[in-house]
């Protein structure tokens, strides 16, 4: 199960994802956030604090819409990532294209 | 030592009943919920492999999947009989380019060797066997 709220697409486009990114929901949260990133026009804030899993399906969906922002000019940012989500993200190398902010509790 | 055998069809509806199975598995055995995260994780990379790659025709099979926990070390084994394909031979992934020219995929390997000490593969009587191991780490005990 995967769920990817849209808050906001003007002036500060920002969703909120909650459940677990893998094999079965990535590419439901990678149209979502395509189709929002397609109607924005300034970086997209994506609120992780809600998944509570990804998988390499999973970081790929991100991957692809990463990729699609920075097609448009601005840029995809992860915000309150869980530690085991952003362990994930890191290893793979994920911070170095994007801004990942973790959850601090 | 604890242990758990599974086994599913190669179809992705079957993945997260066994998921579940393997978490509440692993808590069952005094482990963390990190624990089981980690499992799940490694176990998801592989089973989606076998399930997208190793039976080209389409047909029906078996993948078992088998975790193992001891005092001292957590090992996972899954086991198909599919084509012959040994990830360990796999190249690195690609974690470092631009995000404009890096690819999108192929992270599944990469996450099972960054997150277990030790990945195997061996094929014995037609099965591909895919073995990964980790010592547990203190903060994995639940009584830690």
């Amino acid at each position: 199960m995967i769920s990817v709220e849209v808050v906001s697409v003007s002036p500060a486009p920002l969703a909120r994802v909650t459940g677990r990114l893998d094999a079965q929901t990535a590419q439901e949260f990678q149209d979502a956030v395509l189709s929002l990133v397609g109607k924005a026009d300034h970086a997209t804030r994506l609120d992780f604090s809600g998944v509570e899993y990804v998988s390499s399906m999973g970081l790929r969906a991100i991957a692809v819409t990463a990729k699609a922002a920075a097609r448009k000019g601005f840029s995809l940012r992860l915000s309150d990532v869980r530690p085991e989500v952003y362990s994930i993200l890191r290893r793979c190398g994920f911070d170095t294209f994007m801004e990942i902010n973790r959850h601090e509790s | 030592m604890k242990r758990l055998d599974a086994t599913i069809g190669n179809t992705p509806e079957e993945l997260a009943p066994l998921l579940e199975r393997a978490a509440a598995f692993i808590g069952e055995a005094a482990l963390s919920p990190a624990a089981a995260f980690e499992a799940q994780l490694v176990i998801e990379e592989a089973v989606v492999n076998v399930i997208r790659y190793a039976f080209p025709g389409g047909e029906r099979h078996d993948i078992v999947v088998r975790i193992e926990i001891g005092e001292r070390e957590m090992r996972i084994e899954v086991i198909d009989d599919g084509v012959p394909f040994d990830p360990t031979r796999v190249p690195p992934a690609d974690v470092t380019s631009p995000i404009e020219s890096r690819p999108v995929g192929g992270l599944g390997i990469h996450l099972i060797r960054s997150m277990m000490d030790q990945v195997g593969y061996h094929r014995y009587d037609g099965h591909n066997h895919l073995t990964m191991a980790k010592t547990i780490p203190p903060e994995w005990r639940k009584d830690a």
